[in-house]
């Protein structure tokens, strides 16, 4: 047969160009010091990674990564649950409006849903008429909360696709020689569910750590992530140059968590 | 688990999920401006989605950016993913490493890279700077919903339609993109929610005073020019299309069953 | 008999594996061929090359003296059943058998009378408005059938169309496709790596391995005279034993002098022995030109297997009388079942 279909050359060439050579720039951006992208009064220097080490900027690491992982855990510990109660419904018709149910909240407007714990979390909100206040702005648990809040669906279908994937007889299989439920659970569903596991901590935790409207919303500026560090540097600082190398530093993390799921990942559909 | 337990964790996981869509229900019927008062139930911030301008701007420029995102890119995705599922698994494999990199990719850094390529290339920030970003995080989505029922599909299925007569883009059309029809409206779908409820990539990619929902609200957020307006058509569209999901899904005779077999 | 298709000096490679190099073959107008071999020979490769699905590296297939090895698949006046049948689940029994009509915009009218037509002679003209999947597994070989031949073909590819089927339904579907063959008049190319198959269907089996044509010819000079060691193994059981020939039709072998029937050898030449199990006779020990012992047994219906020990070698006889294990039997074979076969000095075994 002869080919006619010239998308996939046409494809590659995309990403390459959105995708690789950007990255190429940043890392080129990260030995400089510059403002914005202006290459015309760029002067080489390694000061970004003196920056880097910065005990400023420490508590945002720290908090990037705690916070994001125990949001992307909590997760995990609800998602996963709640995608083997659906993978298991009987009936078709709850199945479908439970999973409709889960997609919607995507549907509403992820800023809005952030303000909206952000009205909750006020010592001073609409719940003071009925005799409630939270004092949570400005608290890693409203963060968590939010974290949690915006990317539990991201957990949930990654692990219902690879939970549907199991065939019933494989079960059958374990309960025929002598698996108990719970050993079943253990020794079947759960490693063959693993690589939805993989892609839904990777699409939970990578957001968290990384959307700047969130923590800017629930911390009252208190509490910055990576994403905050980031997006203040090329939005409001325009130092490109310690904003890139950050963004080196997580596209390289990203590179390799990609390529694991990618190779557990045979089917590569999990990602959804 | 225990039935009660079991309804306990799903009751749990979706009050996590609608808690705040509640509050910015609630708050598109609050006479008040101001979010941490009640004065009275309204509804003229219902009226007030088509009275305030710049709003009104901002959401017709989201569905034209969804609509267009999804249009091309579903398009464009389904052919990819044709061209991909003919390759040998190995080069599959890397393929799909690259075309998954975008999709798992931080939105942040995904925004920066696109800002710094498109103004690299000397490209005029607006509409179409934001387009192209939706359409380059929108095909990687269709590419991974297609390919699995590509692979579903008789290994023959191309060749029997040439054998019997077809051209190349007839077989395309008569017996592949029939076969993969599901997969297809599932990628478009998932596309346009990607695309629809994007902030950070179109915060990054915009410009000229183009403005999407998200971008108006975050530009507005604790500012006078804010309008609950924003609360009250969110809520429309997140419970319409609740009541429609439902609706359809009780009226349907049980397709969802048919779909499994293939 | 008219030659309609020609395979000239075809080569194809898949990356750098040499599937056919320079391979030749021509196919008779009305002719029944089938290509046989284990898989990886080549044989879907090469009907993958008439069909148009596949371009080969070099060489030209030339149809009715045209050579047609630049036309797509859509453009070749041959039609294909694939191994899975390749039925296009979106569309019902009638609509599938159509497709190929109405992609040669025939009028609505011819559509249904052709239709109609080749439903009745695959037996289903009952199912013409059933959904695919709601078809056995032998329904839906009839229907691809019946898509097929109601194109007309003047060649029709058939890839191993047979494998999904059990038993009893192979055989029978067998027994329709010899007869819709006879009926229609038209060429069938059929692979299969099923040896029995070849021989009960075909005018000619071309017996391939490693993409190098080992045999062809009838079933019946495919299965009597095997033309080498691999061709005796791979169609039916065969007994190799080394031997030499003598000359006048004699042979030495097992310590033993045998009568036989070829000619073609020179006096004193090392030569391989071909005995099918089911042609030696079991015979009283004294009349006896071999003795074994019997090592095992299977009871196979019609006959027993045994494996007999001769002389530390292990040799297949098929038998109607019954032994037991550990007995002694006495075997002859008569001069036209002893088969004698060129050494190859290429083949290792």
């Amino acid at each position: 047969m002869k080919t006619r279909n010239i998308s996939l050359p046409l494809y590659l060439i995309w990403l390459f160009v959105l995708v690789f050579i950007p990255f190429l720039i940043m890392l080129f951006l990260s030995f400089t010091k510059t403002r914005g992208l202006d290459f015309s009064h760029l002067v080489f220097s390694l000061d970004n990674f003196k920056d880097i080490l910065d005990p400023i900027y420490f508590d945002a690491y720290v908090n990037s990564i705690v916070l994001s992982a125990i949001a992307s855990l909590l997760c995990l510990l609800i998602g996963y649950p709640v995608a083997y109660i659906l993978t298991n419904l009987k009936s078709n018709k709850l199945k479908n409006i439970l999973l409709a149910m889960f997609i919607l909240p995507m549907w509403s407007n992820m800023l809005l849903r952030i303000i909206g714990w952000e009205i909750l979390f006020n010592p001073h909100s609409i719940l003071n008429s009925i005799g409630i206040s939270f004092d949570l702005i400005g608290s890693p648990l409203a963060i968590i909360i939010g974290m949690v809040s915006t990317y539990l669906p991201l957990m949930i279908f990654p692990i219902y696709t690879s939970l549907n994937k199991l065939e019933s007889s494989l079960l059958e299989a374990s309960y025929d020689l002598g698996a108990s439920k719970f050993q079943t659970f253990k020794s079947v569903i759960l490693p063959l569910s693993l690589p939805g596991i993989y892609s839904g901590l990777t699409m939970t935790f990578l957001p968290s750590a990384t959307n700047f409207a969130l923590p800017e919303r629930l911390s009252g500026g208190n509490i910055n992530l990576l994403g905050n560090i980031i997006n203040s540097n090329f939005g409001k600082s325009f130092n490109y140059g310690f904003g890139s190398l950050l963004s080196v530093i997580l596209i390289s993390v990203i590179f390799v968590l990609v390529f694991f799921i990618n190779r557990k990942d045979k089917d590569g559909d999990l990602l959804l | 688990m225990k039935k009660s337990s079991k309804v306990l964790l799903v009751i749990l996981a979706l009050a996590v999920l609608y808690i705040p869509i509640l509050i910015i229900c609630f708050l598109s019927f609050n006479d008040s401006l101001r979010p941490y008062e009640f004065s009275g139930f309204t509804l003229k911030w219902y009226s007030e989605i088509f009275a305030e301008k710049t709003l009104y701007e901002a959401i017709i420029n989201s569905w034209i950016i969804a609509l267009f995102a999804t249009a091309i890119s579903t398009i464009c995705g389904t052919f990819i993913a044709i061209r991909i599922s003919k390759l040998k698994q190995k080069h599959r494999q890397t393929v799909m490493f690259l075309n998954n990199l975008p999709i798992v990719n931080a939105d942040i850094v995904t925004g920066i890279s696109l800002m710094i390529i498109f103004s690299i290339l000397g490209l005029h920030f607006g509409k179409y700077t934001m387009l192209l970003a939706h359409i380059f995080f929108c095909i990687p989505f269709v590419v991974l919903s297609v390919l699995p029922r590509l692979k579903m599909m008789d290994e023959n299925s191309y060749d029997a339609a040439r054998d019997l007569g077809c051209t190349h883009l007839q077989a395309v059309f008569k017996v592949i993109i029939p076969a993969i029809k599901v997969g297809i409206i599932s990628g478009a779908l998932i596309a346009f929610t990607m695309s629809i409820d994007d902030f950070i990539i179109s915060y990054y990619t915009t410009g000229d005073g183009f403005s999407n929902f998200s971008t108006w609200i975050y530009s507005r957020l604790n500012r006078r020019s804010f309008s609950p307006a924003a609360y009250a058509y969110n809520t429309i569209i997140t419970f319409g299309l609740l009541i429609i999901l439902i609706y359809i899904n009780l009226n349907s005779k049980g397709d969802n069953k048919h779909e499994k077999k293939h | 008999m008219k030659k309609l298709i020609e395979l000239k000096n075809i080569s194809k490679a898949f990356d750098e594996n040499q599937i056919l190099e320079d391979f030749n073959l021509y196919i008779n107008e009305n002719e029944f061929i089938t290509l046989v071999g284990p898989s990886g020979c080549g044989k879907t490769t090469l009907l993958r090359i008439i069909g148009g699905f596949e371009s080969a590296d070099s060489g030209q297939v030339i149809f009715n003296n045209k050579d047609i090895s630049l036309l797509d698949a859509n453009e070749r006046p041959i039609n294909t059943i694939f191994q899975k049948y390749a039925l296009f689940p979106h569309l019902n029994v009638y609509d599938n058998i159509a497709f190929g009509l109405k992609m040669k915009k025939k009028t609505k009218e011819e559509i249904d009378e052709l239709v109609n037509w080749s439903l009745k002679l695959v037996n289903l003209e009952k199912m013409k408005t059933r959904s695919i999947d709601r078809l056995s597994g032998g329904q839906q070989q009839r229907i691809a059938i019946a898509r097929a031949i109601v194109n007309k073909p003047k060649v029709l590819l058939l890839d191993e169309p047979l494998g999904a089927l059990d038993l009893k339904l192979r055989q029978n579907m067998q027994y329709e496709l010899k007869e819709l063959q006879q009926d229609l008049g038209i060429t069938f190319i059929y692979v299969t790596h099923d040896q029995e198959e070849a021989l009960s269907m075909s005018d000619t089996v071309v017996v391939l391995n490693d993409g190098i044509i080992q045999q062809i010819g009838t079933p019946e000079d495919i299965y009597n005279e095997p033309k080498n060691r691999f061709v005796a193994n791979f169609i039916g059981e065969s007994n190799i034993i080394k031997g030499r020939y003598l000359g006048n039709k004699l042979v030495e072998f097992e310590n033993t002098i045998f009568e036989c029937v070829d000619t073609n050898f020179v006096v004193d030449e090392p030569c391989d022995v071909v005995i099918r199990p089911e042609d030696f006779d079991v015979v009283p020990l004294k009349q006896a030109k071999l003795t074994g012992i019997i090592t095992d047994k299977v009871f196979k219906g019609v006959h027993y297997e045994f494996c007999i020990d001769i002389n530390e070698k292990e040799y297949i006889v098929h038998a109607y009388e019954d032994k037991e294990i550990g007995d002694q039997i006495g075997l002859s074979v008569d001069p036209f079942e002893i088969h004698l076969m060129k050494v190859n000095e290429n083949e290792n075994t």
